[in-house]
């Protein structure tokens, strides 16, 4: 079960990065853009890593704890960065 | 350009002006860049300081001595006869020394209750008649006793009763000389006539742990005999009298320590027949283990014996080979695998040169220990301290009265634990208890995620250390007394199919 966790993330992680470079396209990233997109994915990654491995483990509480803590603080840095750095910087066509 | 905007001046004036400024430029610029190096490198320094220090917290930070205060003038070798274990097994001690009975929960008598200790160890059918007079309540049936009493099996046959003390027994015999096998082979040596000699001491450290972790043991630390940790004298349970070291059959001059882990599933049941199974697993594997490394150094031509809980202090030893740290709950804590251990020790007359032996190292746990309480909170039979910081003496109540408290190593700076209400928890749940261990936030199986907590928790301290111990509730981890984990316990065969 740890083994398809790591082969998802791992996937995951090409796909999170494919998909910074095409938004690279279409807007400008300032630094601030940037610390955003890495705190998400970062806070994203813990969530999942934390929650599955917590599953596993037979601990559902830890499980559900990473999923609400980590997967809420990813969600909200993700929505924050994308409303307040990354649409206002959309690049002229 | 530069020059051609300012008013005509003669040649070398202003190329003079010119150079002056580019001097300016260049020594600013050469400043800037200067203070940029300056900035890098101490950037650098700052940040491989730090790594420096993260890392050194997370594998521990080596002692030359002992790493927990001592006071020399107090800490004395202990007296086996000084155990709670020994002293409800001996009749002879009991006569000794009465006060010890009468002062304990009006005239508790450690010995009438540790009869149906040993007798439950050894009837099964005894031990299912009590569990059924305590309501056969979950984790505590017949299923689960049968659970226990296979994990303690090898231990009856291999060292019977080595978790007791009892020394000199089974594959903990001190015998080093030959031994008779039925024809036509006959007499045979047990140690080989000649010494393998090891290039260096580490060369013999690596050989000896790889050992180790070939036959089974999760950590191995090797350190110097000492005397000061060992039980001394010791005492024999069967013969009812106190033997010297002098009987020993050689001068010990090292000391194996090893670590076998317990099972994380079957601790989180604690209190319970399937907690007192892998504790039993443990032990059976202490014998397994060291006997094997016994015979290895047998034949390497040096003469060994193995201990479970006999002969010397398992804890103090395995803090001296650098295997972890004591803690609030009286038990190694381990990093990585918390206090889920058990100790095994190898006696051996193989000296080894300096950097053959393990410094003692401390990894945070102390310190954690002094922000958490969680065992202490956890514990049935409130026998764990709830002081803030370690101390010299016992503090619980009567800890002041040598006939209440005598079954402590004074002269040692750490938490004193009542002993005696752990045991008669013991008898009184039919279990082996553990919940202190179960209840630990260091008790963690093998996860990324446990790894990231456990080593923040080694380079951090103070309000972060509360912190972490709220969260661990919060997450659900340490739960004892529960029924659950029983039901979680018997699904974990799923993980061993194909
Ligand atoms: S084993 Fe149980 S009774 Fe004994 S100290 Fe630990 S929690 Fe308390
Ligand atoms: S539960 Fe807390 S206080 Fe007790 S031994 Fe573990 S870390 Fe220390």
């Amino acid at each position: 079960m740890m083994g398809l966790m790591w082969y998802l993330m791992g996937m995951l992680t090409t796909a999170a990065l494919w998909g910074y470079l095409h938004l690279r396209q279409y807007y400008h990233l300032d630094w601030k853009a940037n610390l955003g997109i890495i705190g998400a994915f970062g806070f994203a990654w813990i969530c999942i890593g934390w929650s599955w491995a917590s599953f596993v483990e037979s601990e559902p509480q830890s499980g559900a704890m990473g999923l609400l803590n980590f997967g809420l603080l990813a969600l909200f840095l993700g929505a924050y960065t994308w409303r307040k750095f990354i649409k206002p910087a959309k690049k002229m066509p | 350009m530069m020059t051609s905007k300012k008013p005509a001046q003669p040649e070398n004036q202003q190329r003079i002006e010119i150079t002056d400024v580019t001097d300016d430029a260049s020594v600013n610029q050469s400043r800037r860049n200067l203070f940029k190096i300056g900035a890098g490198i101490a950037a650098t320094a700052v940040t491989g300081t730090s790594a420096a220090f993260v890392a050194d917290r997370i594998s521990g930070i080596e002692h030359d001595g002992f790493p927990v205060p001592l006071d020399l003038d107090v800490l004395k070798p202990f007296p086996q006869r000084n155990s709670i274990f020994t002293y409800a097994l001996s009749p002879e001690l009991a006569l000794k020394y009465p006060a010890r009975n009468h002062t304990f929960e009006n005239n508790w008598g450690f010995q009438e209750h540790a009869q149906e200790f040993g007798h439950s160890m050894l009837d099964i059918s005894y031990a299912l008649k009590k569990s059924k007079e305590m309501g056969d309540k979950p984790g505590m049936s017949q299923l689960e006793n049968a659970l226990s009493w296979g994990g303690w099996a090898p231990m009856r046959v291999m060292a019977p009763f080595q978790h007791m003390m009892l020394p000199d027994n089974g594959v903990n015999s001190w015998y080093q000389g030959p031994i008779d096998l039925p024809p036509p082979i006959g007499r045979v040596e047990q140690v080989a006539p000649e010494r393998w000699e090891f290039e260096s001491g580490e060369a013999a450290s690596a050989a000896i742990k790889s050992a180790a972790r070939l036959y089974g043991a999760v950590r191995c630390g090797i350190t110097r005999n000492d005397p000061m940790w060992n039980w001394d004298p010791i005492f024999d349970i069967q013969k009812g009298k106190d033997i010297s070291w002098d009987e020993f059959p050689f001068k010990p001059k090292s000391v194996i320590v090893l670590l076998i882990d317990m099972d994380y599933a079957a601790m989180a049941t604690a209190p319970s027949k399937i907690s007192e199974a892998t504790v039993g697993n443990g032990y059976s594997m202490m014998s397994f283990i060291g006997s094997s490394m016994k015979s290895f150094l047998h034949g390497l031509g040096y003469q060994a014996v193995v201990a479970g809980n006999d002969l010397a202090n398992s804890v103090a030893y395995a803090v001296s080979a650098g295997l972890g740290e004591g803690a609030r709950n009286g038990q190694l804590i381990a990093p990585r695998l918390g206090p889920r251990v058990r100790i095994a020790k190898i006696f051996t007359d193989l000296e080894l040169p300096d950097e053959g032996y393990d410094k003692p190292r401390s990894f945070g746990i102390m310190e954690f220990c002094s922000k958490c309480k969680l065992c202490a909170d956890a514990c049935p039979a409130d026998a764990i301290s709830t002081d803030d910081e370690p101390g010299w003496n016992p503090t619980y109540e009567h800890g002041e009265n040598p006939d209440y408290s005598w079954h402590h190593q004074l002269g040692v700076k750490k938490y004193y634990s009542d002993a005696k209400k752990c045991f008669k928890f013991w008898l009184e749940s039919n279990t082996d208890c553990g919940a202190c261990i179960t209840a630990c936030p260091w008790n963690k199986p093998d996860f990324w995620h446990h790894r990231m907590v456990e080593a923040s928790n080694s380079f951090t301290g103070g309000p972060l250390h509360t912190f972490m111990k709220i969260m661990d509730n919060l997450y659900g981890y340490g739960n004892t007394f529960d029924e659950k984990a029983v039901q979680s316990f018997w699904k974990t065969g799923k993980d061993i199919e194909i």
